[in-house]
This record gives structure tokens, C-alpha cells and sequence, in this order.
């Protein structure tokens, strides 16, 4: 487990760092909820990965108005908003998952991946500022979670 | 013509000279005339059935029915842990057109026993997918819903969507309402009725049938009044179809053209499809009912599917004539009527006399007539200006959209409610306040859905739209752009810098007219806290601040909250409100406040589907980021002490201490206008209440708005917690309150402010 954990921080640090990664389902994350809300998300899931991106958007839509303050269904709805090249909207999504995501340990890793959304969002509207800050931003927060 | 002619006859004089003796003239004259008339009339009545042949195809083929669109409300999602009380449920059910019912045979039936419910659902497709049929069980603690278990499989399911109510139909101009079917979705036993009774032979005629008019004649002499009619079901949709009403020998002529030449066309299967879409079947005030669809909504309130054999000899009964079988109006008249096609049906070999005697014993079960007054005008309202953006008003009445909204029916109810309890309410207690009006909007923070708005005390009323068009000066609840700008300052400015509250005067450079505002309680306060000021709602220290942040700034700031409306003065005046917007603006620019600085367009569409259920466009969550978190979180907490101790301070009294709620009041000159908007947990509601006629009524923001914003809350019971801080947020202890401050940029790493959110 903690392994795991280690190759996927460094996994990230490594995308941050090369940049330019393109969108793949790993921007969406399955996750325990309550019931109704995990059998959206694996529908939502599965249109993902048909690439239906506006069927995957409407049901996780469908799945804030159950649990609006569920960080990961906004982060999920960022990740299907990258994939579409809707690049504004992802990064606001991704940015609102931050918004609600408490700074609890685990919901870090959450953060993270928002902030590796919004850089790829950034580099998408070839904002290179908010790109820089994005990144630097997902670093740090890499960071503090290997020490 | 005479150059075909002139072609065609010179060889055969030719050829004629030599043999026989010139003809006299005037006979070859005769015998070529003849020919040509002949002719002539063979290429006219070729012409003729040609452009016959033309309009029939073009209008057969094309779109051939105008239908409105309609629209739903919200649908109903149970899942494990969702707050509905079983009575709720069962209001839903019914406004469904479910049946109650002691056995389940049918789908749209249910039954419950206190907190248990059995349900047969209906299919129906959504924008996201399909709802599939189901037998569910559904049960309830208390006012949760505890499971929800398929009886097939007895297996627990995860989520349950019921189908959403229709709320409103946009009307082709001639008002004709459609419901459309597919022949495959055409119960077999309605076809039997429909052949047995109309045409006998309508599967071997070519369009018209001389059989069956000397049959119908002789069977109408024998039993001494019209059982059958002599038309073949192919004649009577062309006559309804295509042409028009009067009874003249042309007409006759054309219809049976038309017949012929739609049989040649096409199959039988698509005559009879067209001919269930196409046939009258009854009148309700100014709107027709026509297609087989339609009527079984209309009679029976269910879809055609969910029709057994008595219903639907009931409708093929009603086709010869649905006034005077009206089952509504002459209930024996249409029972004798229906038992008389059960007969037919059984002479044809259709059913037996078994099916026959059980469907005759049965009762006419005619549901009670739903009224077609929708009853939600002003929102509808606003679903229209919305598809504006988007479709063409002829295309909203003929294309027979689906128009999926965010209506909640029950929480428009419940602010319909409010709004004329608390109107009543208003006006005893005061003795200025007369002829009140009222509007309320309530929104999602989260996604910006609209889930109820609220026109005037009477909901049914569809004229001024006053959420959307009431367009009022809107008082203090712009003071947030003047305080969320100096709040964007965090070097210069936090929740407890010292701002001036003391007189202050403008004057005009092109007038020399000379501005002198004042307090509410036209006393100034000197220096006060600036998270006071706000919740106070201090004209004189607003004016200062704003003044010294910039006009330019305030604008742009409004903007950023979501206001497009343009100003083309630019006054200080504005800084207390003098700014007119309608209760819909400012909904969107506390939007923005609620959300935490996310700007969500205020949306009353989910999706648009056709007619058949192709999903047509997705109104997807918008969302654009539009202030740091950290200055909309200080304002949400002088919000908060807005309602708890400032202005608000009174109407809250009643309000349970637990709920955490910011809000702002508003008032305009000489009380014209009282606003109150206001959210906690995931509602935010604006209210308004002043006149038509824009004259004083004696209300404050205070005294009038957010009474009926309290009663509202009170009603819905939000969940409500406090806001997440952002990183950057630190909390300190100022005398007796803690107040957050802006602590540096807003960096990800740092974790200390953690515990100190839940704090207060």
C-alpha cells in the first residue's frame, strides 16, 4: 500500500514536472460514498471511457445534486471537462473540488490531482502563468505529502 | 401539344392519299378534335392527379404534425438516506397519475402500507438514459427513505427515478395537442377494435372499398342507425388529413384519389400509424385532442400501453363521434357505445364472448379531467426566455420537444404557499402596506438550478412576470460589490478596519445638484468596524468606502458577480442601490456570494429531448471562478452577523439558533421596494414585495422581504454548516467575537488553519 503511494506521488511529480500529460481516465476516481452516488459514478465511468463525455457529465451532475459537497464528483466532472478540451470550465471545476475538499490528510491526494488538472487546463488556454502557479502549487502539495 | 401533333400527323396523310379519296374535310376535322379533347383531358387529369400525387407524398412524408413541446419538472430520485416523508411520496405518485391499488397487475399502480411502499413503475427516458420498469419496494424510517429493493430480484437498488411531472405544453398556434405513437407500440386489440368497427376490409381494399359502403349501408338499414361508416379507415384519414371539412362532390373526388394514391405508396402499417396520430377524439375548451396517444392521457390519465381492452374499445367507440360519445358527458351513452364495439369485435372473431362479457362488466374508469391550466406560469416564463437562446418560437410549438427543467414542485408549492400566507400576513400588521405584491426566487448554491420562483399571491396568474421583470431599484443589496472590492484589498483593508461613518456630501459637476445620503436611522455612527458597517447596512460609511475604492471598481465588481445589465450613469447614488435590477439578477449576483466566488448562470433547463426521445441538447453546469475564496468567505461571515445582528437581527429571533444563514436586506427610497437574499446550506432565496404601481408601502427589507425569506426557511429546514475556510484564512480574537482574517496568499501546503474553521 504505502508503495503504491510512493510510486503514484512520484508518478505525479514526474507528469508535473514533464508537463504536457495528456487527459486519461486516471483523472477519474472511483470512490465510497453512499450508495446512490458510487453507482453514478461507475455509470458516469463507464460513458468515460466510451469517451460519451456529455452522458458521463450529465450523471455526475445528477450526482452533486444528491451529495453537492462530495469533492471527488467535482473532480470527476473536472477530468471529463479536461477530456472535452473545455479547458476554462475544467480548471473552475477542478478548483471548486479544492474548495471543498477539507485539508484532512487523505483528501490531499485529491488536491493534488485538481491542481494537476488545472495545469494541464492552463497549458491548454497556453496560459503560462497560471500553468506556472498550477504546477507549483501541485508540487508543493506533493511534497508535504512524501514528508 | 401541337408540336407533338403536327409530328404525328403528316405520315399518315401520306400514306392515306393514294388508296382512298380525300375524306370531306370537315370529318377529318371531327376525327382529329376528338382525339386532341381526348388528349387534352388524359393530360389534365394526369396534370391533376400528378400534383394529387405531389401533395400527398410531400405531406405524408414531410413533418406532418405540429406538436407542442412539453415540459417537466424535476423528477423525484430516492436512494437509500434520501429525506422524503412517505406522504410526500405519495402526493408524488399520485400527481404521477399512479394508481392505488389492492393487487398489482398493471404498471402505474402502487400500494403502501404506512412506511412501506410497492410500486410498478413506468419506463421513460431520460436525457442520461432510460428508467426501466420495475417492481420495487420502497421503506421508510421516520421521513428517510431506508431501502429500495427490486422484488424481482430481490436485490437492493441503488438509486430509483421516477418519472417527472409534466409541467406545461407550448402550443402549436392552432392549439392541437399530440401525443405521438409508433404502430409497435399499438396494443393489438385496439387495431382488432379499429378494423372490426371502421373497416372491415381495410387490409385487402386499395383505398376504397365499394364492398364495404354497400355493407355499411345495408348493415346501418337493418339496425336502424349508423353502426358503420362507409369510408375505409385510408378515407377518413385522407379526409382529415389532407382536406378540408365541407361535404361538396370535388372534395368526394379527391378523397378517393387520395386513397387510392396513398395505398399505392404506401403500406398498410403506415396508413394505420398515421391514422392513430391523425384522429379526433374529443374537445377540451379551445384545445383539440387528436391522435390516440393524446387520448388516452386525456381520458384515462395513462399511456396507450397501460390501456386494456374495455379502455381502448372505449376510444375506438369515441372515433364516429367524440361529443356525442363523450364519455365525460354521456357515461351511458358511451358505455352502450363501447359494448357495442366489444360486440362487433367478437362477430369479427377478434375476442371471445368470455373477453367480451368480463370487459363489458367493467366500469368506465374515466380519469378526472386534468386541467390543462398549468400551473406554474411564471416559470414557464422563464423556461421559455431561456430556450430563446436556443431555439425559434415555431419550433418550440411544432417540434414536440422535451423540455427537462429544475422545477421542484414541491418546493414551488411550498413557497407559493409562504408568499400568500405571508403577504396576508404583511398587510394586517401594517397599516401602510396595501395591494402587495411579491417575488421570490429559490435557487441551488451549488449548481445554480432554479428550483422554485414565485410570481405576485396568485400562483395561476400568467401575466407580469415579476421575477424576471420587475425590475426595481434594488437598495442595499449592492452594498456587497462595495464591500467585497475593499475585502479584495486585504493589504489595506480586513473585516475590522475602522471605516467613517460620518455625513457626507456629493456634488454633481454638470447639475451642481448636491447629494447629501443618509443613515436609516439618520444618525451617524463616526468610526465602526467595517464587517459592522455591512451588517448594519450604514449608508454613510458604504458611500465613504466606495467612494474611496473608486465607482469604476464597484461596476466592475458588479459585473464579476454576474450582473450583464449595462448602466449608462454612473452615480454614487448607486452605491446604496439605486441601481434597478429584477429579482432574477440579484438571485445571480448573490449566486456568486453563496457559491464562494464561483460565478454559476442561473439555469431553468437540464436538457432538451425530440420528439422521440433523441437527447437533443445537455444544459450542462457552468462554472467560472471569479473571486479568491478567502475575501467572499470574510463577507459570508459579515453576512452572517447581517442576519444574527444587524438588520436582520429581529426576523431572525425565530429562526433555530443551529442553522447558519447570511443574508442581506434592501430597501429602496421612501419604501418602495423591501428585498431580502439570503442562503444557508445548499438554498438561496431572494425575495421582493412592494406594488405595481411602485408606490411607498411602508416596508423595510427588514420588515417586509425577509419575514417571507424567514417563513421560507422555516418551512424547508435546510441542512446548513459552516463554510469551508480557505488556507489562507486565520481566525483571531477581536474583544469578545472571533473574526477571520486574510493571512498571505492562498497556499496549498499549509494545513494549520485546519482545526480553526469549525470554530466560531
Amino acid at each position: 500500500m504505502n508503495l503504491l503511494k510512493i510510486l503514484f506521488k512520484s508518478l505525479l511529480v514526474l507528469t508535473l514536472i514533464t508537463g504536457n500529460v495528456l487527459a486519461n481516465s486516471s483523472y477519474l476516481i472511483r470512490t465510497d460514498a453512499t450508495d446512490a452516488v458510487k453507482s453514478l459514478l461507475n455509470t458516469a465511468k463507464e460513458h468515460y471511457e466510451k469517451e460519451e463525455f456529455e452522458q458521463a457529465a450529465a450523471i455526475l451532475e445528477r450526482a452533486i445534486r444528491i451529495k453537492p459537497k462530495h469533492p471527488i464528483l467535482w473532480h470527476n466532472l473536472a477530468g471529463v471537462r479536461l477530456a472535452q478540451g473545455d479547458w476554462e470550465r475544467a480548471a473552475s471545476l477542478a478548483s471548486k473540488s479544492n474548495a471543498i475538499a477539507t485539508k484532512s490528510r487523505n483528501l490531499k491526494e485529491l488536491r493534488i490531482r485538481n491542481w494537476v488538472v488545472i495545469t494541464l487546463a492552463c497549458e491548454g488556454m497556453k496560459n503560462e502563468e497560471c500553468t506556472k502557479e498550477a504546477r507549483i502549487q501541485a508540487q508543493n502539495l506533493a511534497k508535504s505529502l512524501a514528508n | 401539344m401541337t408540336y407533338t401533333e403536327a409530328n404525328r400527323l403528316p405520315p399518315r396523310r401520306r400514306s392515306r392519299i393514294p388508296k382512298k379519296r380525300l375524306p370531306p374535310p370537315r370529318k377529318k376535322f371531327h376525327f382529329k378534335i376528338r382525339w386532341i379533347i381526348i388528349l387534352l383531358i388524359m393530360i389534365f387529369i394526369g396534370n391533376y392527379i400528378g400534383a394529387i400525387d405531389v401533395k400527398v407524398r410531400e405531406q405524408f412524408e414531410g413533418k406532418r404534425w405540429a406538436l407542442p413541446a412539453r415540459v417537466y419538472a424535476s423528477p423525484l430520485e430516492l436512494y437509500s438516506g434520501s429525506n422524503i416523508s412517505p406522504d410526500s411520496l405519495n402526493i408524488e405518485l399520485k400527481a404521477l397519475g399512479y394508481q392505488y391499488s389492492k393487487k398489482l397487475y398493471e404498471i402505474g399502480q402502487y400500494q403502501r402500507s404506512k412506511s412501506k411502499f410497492i410500486i410498478k413503475t413506468r419506463a421513460f427516458k431520460f436525457w442520461d438514459g432510460t428508467t426501466s420498469p420495475r417492481k420495487v419496494q420502497v421503506s421508510f424510517v421516520g421521513s428517510t427513505v431506508k431501502s429500495i429493493i427490486e422484488l424481482q430480484t430481490n436485490q437492493q437498488i441503488p438509486l430509483l427515478r421516477l418519472e417527472p411531472r409534466l409541467i406545461g405544453k407550448i402550443y402549436p398556434t392552432h392549439n392541437e395537442d399530440r401525443v405521438l405513437v409508433q404502430l409497435k407500440n399499438v396494443p393489438q386489440q385496439l387495431i382488432d377494435a379499429i378494423i372490426s368497427v371502421e373497416d372491415r376490409n381495410f387490409y385487402s381494399h386499395y383505398g376504397v372499398s365499394l364492398r364495404g359502403t354497400i355493407r355499411a349501408l345495408f348493415e346501418n338499414i337493418m339496425s336502424g342507425e349508423v353502426v358503420q361508416g362507409g369510408s375505409t379507415l385510408t378515407q377518413q384519414l385522407v379526409k382529415n388529413f389532407y382536406l378540408t371539412p365541407e361535404k361538396t362532390f370535388k372534395r368526394k373526388i379527391n378523397e378517393a384519389i387520395m386513397s387510392v394514391l396513398l395505398e399505392w405508396h404506401y403500406s398498410k402499417e403506415q396508413i394505420l400509424e398515421a391514422y392513430f396520430n391523425e384522429v379526433f377524439l374529443g374537445q377540451d375548451g379551445n384545445r383539440a385532442i387528436h391522435g390516440i396517444g393524446m387520448a388516452a392521457r386525456f381520458y384515462f390519465n395513462r399511456s396507450l400501453n397501460e390501456l386494456k381492452l374495455p379502455q381502448l374499445a372505449l376510444l375506438v367507440g369515441l372515433i364516429r363521434g367524440p361529443t356525442s360519445y363523450n364519455p365525460r358527458l354521456h357515461p351511458q351513452i358511451a358505455m352502450d357505445r363501447r359494448n357495442m364495439v366489444l360486440n362487433l369485435m367478437v362477430q369479427e372473431g377478434k375476442i371471445s364472448t368470455n373477453e367480451s362479457t368480463l370487459a363489458k362488466n367493467t366500469a368506465l374508469n374515466i380519469s378526472k379531467k386534468m386541467s390543462e391550466k398549468f400551473p406554474y406560469p411564471a416559470f414557464i416564463g422563464l423556461v421559455r426566455h431561456q430556450l430563446h437562446k436556443d431555439y425559434r418560437e415555431e419550433d418550440l410549438r411544432s417540434e414536440g420537444l422535451q423540455i427537462f427543467t429544475t422545477l421542484n414542485p414541491t418546493l414551488q408549492k411550498v413557497g407559493e404557499r409562504v408568499m400568500v400566507k405571508g403577504l396576508k400576513k404583511l398587510q394586517k400588521r401594517h397599516r401602510k402596506a396595501r395591494n402587495l405584491q411579491g417575488a421570490m426566487v429559490l435557487t441551488n448554491v451549488e449548481n445554480g438550478e432554479v428550483l422554485a420562483l414565485v410570481n405576485g399571491k396568485n400562483s395561476q396568474y400568467a401575466g407580469f412576470n415579476r421575477p424576471l421583470n420587475a425590475i426595481r431599484p434594488i437598495g442595499s443589496l449592492a452594498k456587497i460589490a462595495v464591500y467585497l472590492t475593499a475585502l479584495e484589498r486585504n493589504k489595506s483593508y480586513s473585516l475590522t478596519t475602522m471605516i467613517d461613518d460620518r455625513p457626507y456630501k456629493w456634488e454633481d459637476r454638470n447639475t451642481g445638484e448636491v447629494w447629501k445620503p443618509r443613515n436609516y436611522d439618520k444618525i451617524s455612527h463616526g468610526r465602526v468596524p467595517l464587517y459592522y458597517a455591512l451588517s448594519k447596512s450604514y449608508n454613510l460609511a458604504t458611500v465613504r468606502l466606495g467612494m474611496s475604492l473608486g465607482l469604476g471598481k464597484i461596476y466592475e465588481t458588479l459585473e464579476r458577480l454576474g450582473i450583464e445589465r449595462e448602466f449608462k450613469t454612473r452615480y454614487p447614488s448607486m452605491l446604496l442601490g439605486s441601481i434597478a435590477l429584477s429579482p432574477l439578477e440579484v438571485t445571480q449576483m448573490y449566486q456568486t456570494i453563496a457559491s464562494g466566488g464561483f460565478r454559476i448562470p442561473l439555469q431553468a433547463i437540464r436538457a432538451v429531448l425530440d420528439h422521440s426521445g433523441e437527447p437533443l441538447k445537455h444544459y450542462g453546469l457552468e462554472i467560472k471562478k471569479r473571486f479568491e475564496e478567502a475575501p467572499v468567505y470574510l463577507l459570508n461571515y459579515a453576512l452572517r452577523q447581517a442576519v444574527r445582528e444587524g438588520t436582520g437581527r429581529r426576523v431572525s429571533k425565530t429562526l433555530p439558533d443551529s442553522m447558519i444563514l447570511a443574508g442581506k436586506t434592501g430597501t429602496s427610497n421612501d419604501l418602495r421596494d423591501s428585498w431580502f437574499a439570503g442562503f444557508g446550506g445548499k438554498f438561496l432565496a431572494v425575495t421582493w414585495i412592494g406594488r405595481d404601481d411602485n408606490k411607498p408601502m411602508g416596508l423595510s427589507g427588514g420588515t417586509g422581504a425577509m419575514v417571507i425569506w424567514r417563513d421560507l426557511i422555516v418551512s424547508i429546514r435546510p441542512k446548513t454548516s459552516m463554510p469551508q475556510a480557505p488556507n489562507n484564512i486565520r481566525w483571531r480574537k477581536k474583544g469578545s467575537r472571533r473574526i477571520p482574517y486574510i493571512v498571505g496568499k492562498n497556499q496549498d501546503n499549509k494545513t494549520t488553519a485546519e482545526n480553526h474553521s469549525f470554530l466560531f
